[in-house]
């Protein structure tokens, strides 16, 4: 069997960047590359430019000394069927066009040129991401096009029609620590699709889950037939933009996409066995989940943690997300009855901490006897991270250790740290610190494989697809 | 006509904390925040173990305090309060705030029971009762307060919730959108007064202007409901429910003993009497915040600027979902566009997506004709703090520069801005962490109410027009 299209195209050994010049987008193609240590030659390329970015630049693809096997053009769209002849002669495979403005602004003439630059790359036998794109993040290979994207590799394959998307979910998955196989962002999908992008993540070993950001599918059909095929095996997230009129316009004009009934499409997410999201915000929640926890085909939702009108909420919360909030069973009462807790007869699911007498037992006691009881099938901790002033400075291990997450018996677990949403604490040094200090709490959990949420409603929300989804698949 | 009984209760001359000590649990807790918020009035700490608590005399019981005491706040295990009660009332105590708990919520019946006779004390010695079970007020002109870190500053807003940590979270949520409160009452039980009188008290209060309740569960329903709709009339009342669902109506039961009841009968009710229902904190404080900054939005017709490639998109579908009109751009926009040589006139579109300018694209100027045009009800704006590459930038001016690039201070619509944070997750850089403060507090000080996302701006815009459309 040969190597899927893509493969081939994204493993190569050098990059010319077309356009490229020390400030603006083009250098940004440059320094990107340079930051995530690339391993193969970076070329900039620009007439105007002898070096850019401490590199020797050159006045045209072709005058370029070695192999090119990769183009990033940041040309204007008029200098695109130029620089392909240029490409031709070099040998160049893929062309990344960052270059935008063709079939998206709505005129004959751009969307005419589209087409021809198309038709010279087929002739050429050049392949092309985008046009209108960012393309390519591939930490194992050290590709990006942003600065500050993490270097290390993940498992998730995420394919956007908006580059800006790849961005904001790439740093926001990346703060709950989510890591990526490969983002690629495709925009106008001139050339490889949709269908190419997720074909090449089922087969992709480096992949299992995928995301996506479609406005419009060029070939419906042999989309949902590989979409099926999909979840079959990795799990497939899916947020489509355009979902209403004016949706659909700014489609049309960001991408040129058609972006179709979406009555249908959610029809044939839901029969492909795929998770549908609303935003990129609820993507990143379901991947989380999807990331970090086993199959959970049961819907019996322990919670433990919050206090007062925050338990009571977080009870809402969960039952409107579809999670059965189960009262607390009748052993698990004797059980604390025969420890000796004051609260036995009192205390339920959600668990309320602050009625508790006895300050030495802790949210992670009432977790690990959860844990113990198969009447659970998952565990929702709050992790409070409410600063007082004048708070003792803890560590975040002595912090973490009243969670007892050694102690679970391996029942899923999700936390819900509110701090995260707050980045406006009062600035003086102690709130700094101890802000430090929770975000080395969040570092831990991540490491102990525990998704967080900044809101017991998105935790629950994350929680319900994930059964949903291995439900779908247990039944289908 | 006299005043509102909690009126005069909410203006002690002294304060009594039964059960204060030295060691920082809640009992030395009501002292601090009194001192910190700097309370004018005698405070007495209480407690026959010490003779001086937080630099303040000791005394061992209410009785023993040699002046006037207005208000007791009581600390002391539940099976202490009749005593101590019986005390207030012979030293002619006007209100006790009960934070002690473990009454009828426990669901055990001798708890139920001592809570009914402590009522019943209260009473008949003419003692009114906040709480029990409860964190009591916050009342930041009287420097009054149950928490440290609570602003000393007042504004607009009234709270009353039957949780004492929703206060904390709401007041803290608040106080980010520079939202500030006349006062916020935590009520726990609502053994004496209750929500009704909570209410009450807000309508006619004078330094309220908007109104956020928590509530689990409705002692007098008729007369609540009739409260709520003359309320509604003159003032936005905005509320969350706990308990609404079966596993809510156990944690209210074992929370504040509330009987939470049916879900579809209080939805019912509060659309009836023009109320806005808030679905958790964060809706309640976003609710109150377009409330609190923006005049009356007219009409769901929004423009919306600033977004970029696939958040633009985005950004059309969630104000659509929400019941919000994102309509074309306007013909006359695109004329003057075209006359002022933009490029893109033909192209750009509501969402104005600002990527397909790149460097060129006046943000200021499309945000400006958006104001100027009459198809438009009100407008959304993605903003975002500027680059900050460190070094020796001037830092006012790249505020002042990204100010006026952004051009809103005189915006005449109503204007929501989504703020959003560059760089998540370890952002701790205090440098870029105060230049984005500092934008935000010009923001806020232009009357301009902050979102985090588009979702949250575009659903409170949604509500604020459905309010406003009811009231007409």
């Amino acid at each position: 069997m040969s190597a899927h299209p893509l493969e081939e195209i994204i493993h190569p050994h050098s990059i010319a960047v077309v356009g490229a010049s020390d400030s603006g987008r083009g250098g940004g193609f440059v320094a990107p590359l340079l930051e995530q240590e690339y391993k193969g030659k970076i070329y900039p390329v620009n007439p105007k430019h002898s070096e850019i970015m401490g590199l020797k630049a050159y006045a045209s693809v072709k005058d370029i000394p070695g192999v090119v096997d990769y183009v990033i053009s940041s040309v204007p769209a008029s200098q695109v069927l130029g620089m392909l002849d240029d490409c031709s002669r070099k040998g160049v495979r893929a062309v990344h066009l960052f270059t935008a403005r063709f079939s998206e602004t709505g005129r004959k003439e751009a969307a005419e040129l589209e087409q021809e630059i198309l038709r010279q790359a087929k002739k050429y036998n050049i392949r092309l991401i985008g046009p209108n794109c960012l393309g390519l993040y591939y930490p194992r290979e050290n590709i990006a096009f942003h600065d500050g994207f993490p270097r290390e590799p993940g498992s998730v394959g995420l394919a956007s029609q908006s580059g800006q998307a790849v961005g904001e979910i790439v740093q926001t998955a990346a703060a709950r620590g989510i890591r990526f196989s490969k983002g690629i962002s495709y925009g106008n999908a001139l050339d490889f699709n949709e269908c190419d992008y997720l074909e090449y993540f089922i087969q992709d070993p480096e992949t299992s889950m995928i995301m996506m950001y479609i406005e419009g599918v060029r070939d419906g059909r042999r989309f949902f037939d590989l979409l099926r095929r999909a979840t079959a095996t990795k799990p497939v997230i899916i947020v489509k933009g355009g979902r209403g009129e004016s949706g659909t316009r700014a489609t049309a004009s960001h991408t040129a996409s058609l972006a179709g009934s979406m009555q249908v499409w959610e029809t044939m997410i839901n029969q492909a066995g795929a998770v549908s999201a609303s935003n990129l915000e609820e993507l990143v929640d379901f991947s989380t989940a999807f990331y970090f926890l086993p199959p959970i085909t049961g819907r019996r939702v322990g919670v433990a943690g919050g206090s007062g009108g925050s338990s009571v909420l977080a009870a809402d919360e969960c039952e409107e997300a579809g999670l059965n909030v189960v009262p607390l069973p009748a052993e698990l009462r004797e059980e604390l009855k025969n420890k000796g807790s004051l609260i036995w007869d009192w205390i339920g699911n959600p668990a309320d901490m602050s009625i508790r007498i006895d300050r030495d037992w802790d949210t992670g006691d009432m977790l690990e006897i959860m844990s113990r009881y198969p009447d659970f099938d998952l565990l929702i901790a709050f992790v409070r991270g409410h600063y007082h002033p004048g708070q003792d400075q803890l560590s975040a291990g002595h912090y973490l250790k009243q969670y007892r997450l050694n102690d679970l018996n391996d029942k899923p677990l999700l936390a819900v740290m509110e701090y995260m949403s707050r980045s406006n604490d009062d600035d003086d040094d102690d709130s700094r610190m101890f802000r430090k200090m929770m975000d080395e709490v969040r570092d831990k959990l991540i490491e102990a494989r525990v998704p967080i949420y900044p809101h017991i409603k998105r935790a629950a929300r994350a929680a319900s697809k994930l059964i949903n989804y291995y439900e779908h698949g247990r039944n289908g | 006509m006299s005043a509102h009984p909690l009126e005069e209760i909410l203006h002690p001359r002294s304060i009594a904390v039964v059960g204060a000590s030295n060691s920082g649990g809640r009992g030395g807790g009501f002292v601090a925040p009194l001192q910190e918020l700097g309370f004018k009035g005698d405070i007495y700490p209480v407690n026959p173990k010490y003779s001086e608590i937080m630099g303040l005399k000791a005394y061992a019981r209410v009785r023993d305090i040699p002046g006037v005491v207005d208000y007791v706040i009581s600390s002391i295990p539940a099976p202490q309060v009749p005593a101590m009660i019986d005390d207030c009332v012979q030293k002619g105590v006007k209100v006790v705030h009960l934070f002690t708990a473990r009454f009828s919520e426990t669901g055990r019946k001798d708890a139920a029971e001592l809570e009914q006779d402590i009522l019943r004390r209260a009473k008949s010695g003419g003692v009114r009762i906040i709480g029990p079970n409860c964190m009591g007020l916050y009342y930041p002109r009287e420097g009054i307060s149950f928490n440290n870190g609570m602003p000393k500053e007042s504004g607009p807003v009234g709270l009353a919730s039957q949780s004492g940590q929703a206060v904390g979270e709401i007041v803290f949520l608040a106080d980010e959108k520079g939202l500030r409160f006349s006062k916020a009452i935590s009520y726990g039980n609502a053994l004496d007064f209750n929500e009704c009188d909570y209410l009450e008290y807000f309508a006619q209060d004078p330094d309220t202007e908007i109104i956020m309740m928590y509530i689990e569960g409705v002692r007098d329903g008729s007369r609540f409901f009739d409260l709520l709709r003359s309320t509604a009339a003159t003032k936005p009342v905005i509320i969350v429910k706990g308990g609404r669902g079966t596993s809510g109506t156990r944690a209210t039961a074992s929370h504040t003993a509330s009987l939470a009841g049916s879900m579809q009968v209080w939805e019912t009710m509060v659309n009836q009497a023009g109320a806005v229902s808030a679905r958790d904190l964060e809706e309640l404080v976003d609710l109150a915040t377009g409330f609190y900054y923006l005049p009356p939005i007219k009409g769901p017709r929004v423009g919306v600027a600033g977004g970029s490639g696939g958040s633009s998109v985005l950004a059309a579908d969630i104000c659509e979902e929400a019941g919000l009109d994102v309509i074309p751009l306007p013909v006359e926009i695109r004329e003057k566009l075209k006359a002022n040589g933009s490029p893109i006139w033909d192209w750009v579109g509501n969402p104005a997506d600002f990527s397909i300018g790149y460097d060129d694209f006046n943000v200021g100027g499309m945000i400006q004709m958006m104001d100027e045009n009459e198809n438009f009800d009100f407008l959304i704006l993605f903003m975002s703090g500027p680059w900050f590459r460190g070094g020796d930038m001037n830092i006012n001016k790249l505020i002042e520069e990204h100010m006026k690039r952004f051009n809103v201070e005189d915006i005449k619509k109503p204007l929501l801005v989504v703020f959003q944070e560059r760089g998540r997750g370890n952002n701790t850089d205090p440098v870029m962490q105060n230049i984005v403060n500092e934008i935000k507090k010009r923001l806020m000080d232009a009357n301009i109410p902050l979102f985090s996302n588009i979702g949250r701006a575009a659903s409170t815009a949604n509500k604020l027009i459905e309010y406003y459309q009811k009231k007409k």
